[in-house]
């Protein structure tokens, strides 16, 4: 069994923001090497997301308007957790969005319907952040 | 495969598919559809939201030859923005 790791890194400026990244999956599974199997597409940190969707811009905004009305981010001091941090939303975001995806590899493409895309979701920026991207497989 | 729609796992109990319901519907409502900028052209925003609180995918293990299920676990397929053909993707590996 063939087996691929890469980490991605990202620095977004804001606080919030939603990246595709479905290329950069892309690339990494051509070079893997892998024609039959399975991706794991996670977020390495607990305030971040990597999740499946739309592509569209309107959606997109929808999701942080809706995002903000389940768990919004102010006043920092509603959450217990927001004793020396501020980011206790982002724990409650992510857990929404999701931490992980798992994407069938078949003829060494990714498996996907017409319009799934990968993206990942900060929702506690302003520094450097990882997504791992494990391959396994033939 | 469509990104309208989950996959996820839990109890066949048919007063607590009617819960979800209800709840989805508190959570993402599906109208007013302007409410949603993603409904230009759409009504389908709230499948969206919908299918991102119940999930996209499960991953189940496979133990001889089985899948290696609690007492109660159900796989079900959860359309949200229905009326057209629609699919889901089943991959197995291993040996």
């Amino acid at each position: 069994m063939k087996s691929y790791r890469k980490e991605l890194w990202f620095d977004i400026k804001a606080r919030r923001e939603l990246i595709n990244i479905t290329h950069v999956v892309n690339e990494c599974l051509k070079e893997s090497g892998i024609q039959e199997g399975i991706v794991l597409c996670n977020a390495m940190h607990i305030s971040a997301s990597v999740f499946i969707n739309d592509d569209e811009s309107g959606l997109h905004h929808d999701f942080e308007v809706w995002l903000e009305k389940l768990a919004p981010e102010k006043p920092y001091d509603q959450y217990q957790h927001n004793g020396y941090e501020d980011n206790a939303d982002a724990h409650l975001k992510r857990t929404i969005m999701g931490r992980e995806v798992v994407v069938a590899v078949t003829d060494g493409k990714l498996d996907f319907g017409p319009w799934e895309q990968i993206f990942y979701g900060e929702f506690d920026g302003k520094r450097r952040k990882r997504v791992l991207v494990k391959i396994i497989g033939e | 495969m469509h990104i309208s729609a989950s996959v996820f796992i839990n109890d066949d109990e048919q007063g607590l598919h009617n819960d979800f319901e209800v709840w989805l519907e508190k959570l993402a409502p599906e109208k007013p559809y302007e409410q949603y900028q993603h409904n230009g052209y759409e009504d389908n925003a709230d499948a969206h939201l919908k299918r991102t609180i119940m999930g996209r995918e499960v991953v189940v293990a496979v133990t001889n030859g089985k899948l290696d299920f609690g007492p109660w676990e159900q796989i079900f397929y959860g359309e949200f923005d229905g009326k057209r053909r629609k699919r889901v993707l089943v991959k197995i590996i291993g040996e």
